[in-house]
């Protein structure tokens, strides 16, 4: 039999004691006990041991949020009688972000990438399939609807249902403002060049812009260009080429700075392009040594 | 505190169907049926083997209680072979709620056994595990209905 296993071990990150654990335990089984027979409507006492898990993460999920968001503390966590309450003040929390969720996809609705791609289009979709079937009572873990296109910098996994969801659709969001910043005919161009057929395949639009506005940023070259050319590309090495990894680092924050300055990015934007830079180190440091950064920086083929 | 999780509720939870088979007796002793304190214990046992093996998890009072106020007035059943009979019949109950994909309720499935058990498998657990009740998932499945009369459109 699969192990039940509760994941609140820790409240707003304070471990629980082991007598607080076990008083949680009791009242979190008595909840699934309750949820389980919502669910099956009173109709069968049993249920298979899957849907008593997912049941059970729905339940954990919505009383994390709860607590994330502050519809309640820990201490009237531990303290309630009933989780009852407390799991509909999650609830309420969770109906919140799901609104908020919609109004994300709306505003990328409004600010398209404006770039062809089948699995941007087809995650859209997707999204609009998630909000339909998205079930805060049972299942509010749970991600229903395709996501496929992927993202930059990837949500991590560790985020469930309608957090997952809003945390991607704000990351899309940033990506789709910085790419619009540029002309599109650049951007596809550019876009080209990394893949020939950048509309059907499972590609991030945002990345290539990006590094290359950085790497134009480096050179002080004019970013909304987009081309890095083969010049450019030997100048970059030999500038880097006697950089330490501290120097690289540096320099590559303060080119993102200066992209993010330029486009007049939001903080969360900056953040996001900062992190991008920050991801080009290593690969910078690995190419450097050959002398060539053609698989960092890319230059248009057409 | 994960791993101690299942086995803790499973253990408060066979201590109250201890309890609840003690009560029940009660109620079947007036069919002269009745179960032993080794055989409540062994009937609890196999209550959780049989929700183990069927991959099945049960909350609150479970069916056992159920099944035995429901059949013990078959007359099919007799003090000697009483508890046998109801172990068959909690294991047919899990498997066949799995194989019905849960479309039927704890009520109509105990229902349907009590009337075939009763009826056309004049009490034979074989007949009501190896036709019966295959043929009620597998119209279950396929949405048939169950045709529960014999040639003159009798019911059993």
């Amino acid at each position: 039999m699969n192990d039940l296993t509760p994941i609140i071990y820790t409240v707003n990150d304070k471990p629980l004691l082991e007598e607080e654990q076990l008083t949680l335990q009791g009242k979190l089984w008595q909840l699934l006990a309750r949820q389980t027979d919502y669910y099956t409507m009173g109709c069968s006492s049993s249920v298979r041991v899957e849907m008593a898990e997912e049941l059970y993460h729905s339940l954990l999920f919505t009383l994390q949020e709860g607590l994330k968001y502050g519809a309640f503390d820990r201490t009237q966590l531990l303290a309630a009688k009933d989780l009852e309450l407390l799991l509909r003040e999650g609830r309420e929390v969770i109906e919140k972000q799901v609104e908020a969720g919609k109004r994300l996809w709306m505003q990328i609705q409004q600010n398209p990438a404006g770039i062809n791609n089948i699995s941007y289009d087809d995650t859209l979709k997707g999204l609009v399939e998630f909000f339909k079937r998205y079930d805060i009572r049972y299942f509010a873990h749970q991600i229903p609807g395709d996501i496929d296109y992927q993202l930059g910098h990837h949500v991590p996994d560790e985020l469930l249902g309608i957090e997952y969801v809003n945390t991607y659709l704000r990351r899309l969001l940033i990506e789709n403002s910085f790419i619009r910043c540029f002309e599109t005919d650049k951007v596809v161009r550019l876009l080209q060049s990394s893949c020939p057929d950048y509309c059907g395949q499972l590609i991030n639009l945002y990345e290539p812009v990006a590094i290359n506005a950085i790497g134009l940023a480096l050179l002080n070259e004019d970013i909304y260009a987009l081309n890095i050319t083969a010049e450019m590309k030997e100048s970059l090495v030999s500038s880097l080429q006697g950089c330490d990894k501290d120097c690289l680092s540096r320099l590559l924050a303060q080119s993102a700075e200066k992209v993010s300055s330029l486009l007049k990015a939001g903080a969360p934007a900056a953040d996001y392009l900062n992190q991008t830079a920050a991801e080009l180190l290593p690969r910078i440091e690995l190419l450097l040594p050959t002398g060539h950064l053609d698989g960092v920086f890319l230059t248009f083929s057409v | 505190m994960g791993k101690e999780f299942l086995p803790a509720l499973i253990e408060w939870q066979k201590q109250q169907t201890i309890s609840e088979l003690r009560e029940c007796n009660q109620f079947t002793k007036k069919y002269g049926l009745s179960l032993t304190e080794q055989q409540i214990i062994d009937v609890t046992e196999r209550r959780f083997a049989a929700l183990r093996d069927t991959g099945r998890i049960e909350f609150g009072q479970g069916i056992l209680t159920r099944l035995l106020k429901a059949f013990c007035n078959s007359p099919y059943i007799m003090q000697d072979d009483y508890e046998e009979t109801i172990l068959v019949l909690q294991d047919c109950f899990y498997y066949f709620k799995n194989e019905s994909e849960d479309r039927i309720s704890d009520d109509e499935l105990m229902e349907f056994m009590k009337n075939r058990f009763d009826g056309i498998c004049q009490g034979s657990l074989e007949y009501l595990a190896g036709t019966s009740l295959e043929e009620l998932c597998r119209n279950t499945r396929y949405g048939y209905e169950v045709d529960e009369t014999d040639i003159y459109g009798r019911g059993f």
